[in-house]
């Protein structure tokens, strides 16, 4: 696959996530709620990653720099899918 | 401009820093009361521990001035990394080292006239408080026009005296720094006086910047038999060395 | 290690070669910046915890659709930019002043979007002290509007420099360095858009 196919490709994906968390977004009822938050910041998360490591080239990047990247991917996710569900007025 | 002299001037940020934060403490500055507060419960903590309180101040005007030296060796690197006659961003940073000083020393006055006579009417007393905490978290223009100049100096740089990562965290903390002039619009949350965002995040890399560029200005001091340009030992007298450029 | 010799085997060479993409300097500033954002996003889902009705009520008056807009766009000028680098990278930087130039305008539309919906935010009463979710929200998406006007004049600079005739190393990792900042700008809205716009 060339490089500029792939790329393509993975703005599609982004298109397609985009389009799927914006669905759920819009679906949530009300006790829907946390599940639907789980979800859609996970799917964003997962969005971020992409745009590291194909658009800002992280795939061929030094292993600590892509290490520093994808641990803040999953501590970003981790805080904030945990202060959903444990954060109560 | 020995060797000794420059790194007197290097470690005046760091000791303006270590001054700095006891001096706070001991003015009760930390951490921050809050906006909330009412005129009453301001001019209670005014009243209280006043001497130690009014110590701080002293101490926090005699750490003020720590910052001009240090200001002063920043300039001159800025000097060094640029080409030619003028050195705009020299004087720049110049500015927004004699900004920096004031915008220890006038809320210093604010919170001495708050400290003067809390026996006063509490609304004056809040109103002199607000007058200090305000300026105190919003004095972002000394800051972000240092950060700035020295960030735009590295890259444009034509002698490299800095690493250019170094640019890029100035210009980082130059934008870091301007969150605290959010604070007027805001009495709680994290951008108030005493919020996440506009206060603590903003004072660590406040005290981080001193150190970090302290460490830097250091270990930027060239050895006596330094080459031309980068010289750091360049003449006590300016106007000879104008001339052979 | 020239980045001029990756061309059509970029993806082969590229597994030799591992780089910093663009300058190392512009992690710094990316990774710092992310990692203040990481502070905004937690402070915001810290609060909505505390006030879900009320969090829940405000974020009905957003228009969604308009965010989802906002954030195709972005993503399209992160492609965009992502394929005039690549050419710029690959040595054949003729005509990939046309993609970034295209990139510009999404982020120029992304600007009018957003101009759109502040004014009818504003006509309804709606500012940065209209309650927790709005002050969130008109400080976040300010700050990162603030990021995006950088990302367009780093984008106009960047059509400037592929063009010029002198062309060299240092000008291609200018490139570089400037698609990263923009991807960056685009990942942080991605983030800002899942919990304003569709976190409920």
């Amino acid at each position: 696959m060339t490089a500029t196919r792939r790329v393509t490709l993975v703005w599609v994906l982004l298109l397609v996530l985009t389009f799927g968390s914006f669905l759920v977004g819009v679906e949530q009822g009300a006790g829907f709620a946390s599940v639907g938050a789980v979800i859609i910041v996970g799917i964003a998360m997962f969005k971020v990653r992409l745009i590291g490591i194909h658009f800002m080239d992280l795939r061929v990047a030094p292993r600590a720099l892509r290490a520093l990247f994808e641990g803040y991917v999953l501590a970003v996710f981790v805080v904030l899918v945990a202060l959903d569900i444990f954060v109560r007025p | 401009m020995t060797q000794g002299i420059q790194k007197t001037m290097a470690i005046s940020g760091a000791a303006f820093v270590l001054l700095l934060f006891p001096a706070i403490i001991m003015t009760g500055l930390l951490p921050p009361i809050s906006p909330m507060r009412n005129a009453n419960e301001i001019a209670q903590f005014w009243s209280t521990n006043t001497g130690l309180k009014r110590l701080g101040l002293v101490l926090l005007l005699a750490a003020s001035g720590l910052q001009a030296p240090f200001g002063a060796l920043i300039a001159i690197r800025i000097r060094q990394m640029e080409a030619g006659r003028h050195s705009p961003l020299a004087y720049t940073q110049l500015v927004g080292t004699g900004l920096a000083v004031v915008a220890i020393i006038m809320p210093t006055f604010a919170f001495a006239a708050a400290s003067y006579r809390p026996e006063r009417d509490p609304q004056i007393t809040q109103a002199l408080n607000d007058l200090g905490w305000l300026p105190f978290v919003m004095n972002w223009p000394a800051a972000t026009i240092q950060c700035l100049a020295i960030g735009f100096a590295i890259f444009g740089a034509a002698h490299e005296i800095w690493p250019r990562w170094l640019g890029y965290f100035n210009v980082w903390c130059g934008f870091i720094f301007a969150a605290g002039g959010l604070v007027v619009l805001f009495k709680d949350g994290v951008f108030a006086w005493n919020g996440l965002l506009a206060f603590w995040l903003v004072a660590v890399f406040f005290g981080l910047w001193f150190l970090i560029m302290a460490w830097q200005l250091w270990v930027s001091i060239a050895a006596p038999e330094g080459n031309s340009a980068a010289s750091a030992v360049a003449e006590n007298e300016p106007r000879r060395s104008q001339l052979q450029q | 290690m020239t980045l001029l010799r990756q061309s059509g085997a970029q993806d082969v060479a590229a597994d030799r070669a591992r780089h910093v993409p663009g300058e190392e300097g512009i992690w710094v500033f990316v990774l710092g910046d992310m990692t203040v954002f990481a502070l905004f996003f937690a402070t915001f889902m810290y609060s909505r915890g505390k006030n879900p009705a009320v969090f829940a009520r405000a974020h009905a008056e957003l228009r969604v659709a308009l965010g989802a807009v906002n954030t195709v766009l972005l993503l399209s000028s992160s492609l965009l930019v992502v394929l005039a680098v690549q050419r710029v990278l690959g040595g054949r930087r003729a005509g990939a002043w046309r993609l970034i130039a295209g990139a510009l305008c999404c982020g120029v539309g992304f600007v009018a979007v957003k101009a759109v919906e502040w004014t009818q935010l504003f006509a309804a009463r709606k500012g940065v002290g209209s309650g927790e979710f709005f002050s969130y929200y008109f400080m976040f998406t300010g700050i990162h509007l603030l990021h995006v006007l950088i990302g367009l004049a780093v984008l106009s600079r960047l059509i400037v420099v592929i063009r010029q005739t002198e062309f060299t190393d240092k000008q291609a990792r200018l490139c570089e360095t400037g698609g990263v900042f923009w991807h960056m700008v685009d990942l942080l809205w991605v983030v800002l858009f899942a919990l304003f716009y569709l976190v409920r």
